[in-house]
């Protein structure tokens, strides 16, 4: 209302009264006005928002179980890398299987598996498979791998 | 002609700003999205990036322990072969130890020449005898081309002789000795090649010691101390650790000290085998 008496004063002042002409063009103006949203805008964002929200999403909750995800790997690949070095520090003989839930009391458990590729334990030579394996309540995080020869030290 | 407009009419629409614009929630709309996916996928690309990282951190530490397979693989087999006569041996070349680990076993002739010194002796003034040589594998044979003995007195070498075959020819040489020898090669069925050194002149050879450089014919050598005799029986292997579907490998290289039983020294190098 206030474009309408703006522009009918002015139209006054130019003594150029064609009162239905100015209430036409006003009307156009109000018509055409750039503020405010619409209905289909309005629809669309939200189709856009939602369609996209999806994957975005899926992709952060991927992230945050590849944060942890990454974590668990490392401590697991520490850990099997701690028990490996024990058992090189182990008599041949002690190199047996074992299972060590809650490894050092730090929530992952370490399991060993050790067989002979070769010979046995009554044998002059033997060969031992040595598995490490790491895991955290699932499926194996990492498993380290090596072998064993019966009586080989290090040193001069 | 009327012509009236409002569009920058500010002092009518106080209270306009662009958020009231029309279209401006769906650009507005847009760009976020826009933001959000590079966000997303920058933090994305990042953290493919670490556990990338954290995997290849454990290949490799998966990678020596495989390593340090091949070497007591070779080393049991070494042990077991040499139970029987006439001495033992390993094979070289890829071991699987599963689907996705295996190790390659390699070395170089000089690395598997074997000269077993712990029962050289010296007979008499003139001749250290009894010093064996073998070759520490069944996959290839190795060739001596040359001999550069080195001793600590004024004695003359006259004669190299390997397995009863004369290698040197009629020789009258100084300390050191470069010995172009008939070249000699321990082939790869198991043997061990007794030799022995005459020389002549005054003194006495067994009151020095007596160093031979071992030159084969790709170019690689070994120096070993012949006389007196010793507990050095060595043998040189390396052991490369792979894992199926990687580029990555890490090799140990070991001295094992046959007369011991005992790895003397290893390493790791940067060869790949």
């Amino acid at each position: 209302m206030m474009k309408l008496i703006h522009s009918i004063e002015l139209c006054k002042a130019k003594r150029n009264i064609d009162y239905r002409s100015v209430i036409n063009s006003a009307k156009v103006n109000i018509k055409n006005s750039r503020t405010g949203f619409t209905l289909i805008e309005l629809v669309m964002t939200i189709i856009l928002l939602g369609v996209v929200s999806i994957p975005l999403s899926l992709l952060i909750v991927e992230q945050i179980n590849g944060t942890f995800q990454s974590e668990n790997y490392a401590q697991a690949a520490n850990f099997a890398r701690v028990e490996m070095e024990r058992i090189r520090n182990l008599p041949y003989a002690s190199v047996v299987t074992a299972n060590f839930p809650n490894y050092l009391a730090s929530g992952y458990d370490v399991a060993r598996t050790v067989t002979f590729v070769a010979g046995n334990a009554g044998s002059a030579e033997s060969l031992k498979q040595v598995s490490v394996t790491v895991s955290k309540g699932g499926p194996a995080l990492e498993t380290l791998i090596t072998y064993l020869a019966r009586n080989v030290g290090y040193g001069i | 002609m009327i012509f009236v407009s409002f569009k920058t009419n500010k002092s009518i629409h106080p209270k306009r700003n662009f958020l009231n614009e029309r279209g401006i929630v769906l650009i507005a709309s847009i760009m976020l999205i826009i933001f959000v996916a590079i966000a997303v996928l920058g933090t994305t690309m990042f953290l493919v990036q670490r556990l990338r990282h954290t995997v290849s951190k454990e290949n490799n530490a998966r990678l020596i322990d495989l390593a340090h397979a091949g070497l007591h693989g070779a080393i049991y087999m070494y042990r077991f072969f040499d139970q029987g006569a006439p001495n033992g041996y390993f094979v070289l070349g890829p071991v699987a130890i599963n689907a996705n680990d295996s190790y390659r076993l390699g070395a170089s002739p000089a690395d598997l020449l074997m000269v077993n010194t712990t029962v050289t002796t010296a007979p008499n003034s003139n001749n250290i005898t009894n010093w064996r040589l073998q070759n520490a594998t069944n996959s290839q044979a190795i060739t001596i081309d040359r001999m550069v003995v080195t001793w600590g007195n004024a004695k003359h070498l006259r004669r190299i002789r390997i397995g009863g075959v004369n290698v040197s020819g009629s020789i009258n040489l100084v300390s050191p000795a470069n010995v172009n020898i008939t070249n000699f090669t321990l082939d790869t069925t198991p043997s061990t090649y007794v030799a022995d050194l005459r020389f002549s002149g005054t003194g006495n050879i067994a009151n020095t010691t007596v160093d031979i450089q071992f030159i084969m014919t790709d170019g690689s050598s070994k120096t070993v101390r012949i006389s007196p005799a010793s507990k050095n029986f060595n043998f040189t292997l390396g052991s490369t650790g792979r894992i199926t579907g990687t580029n990555m490998y890490r090799t140990i290289q070991a001295v094992y000290n046959a007369a011991t039983g005992r790895i003397i020294d290893y390493d790791e190098t940067n060869t790949q085998y």
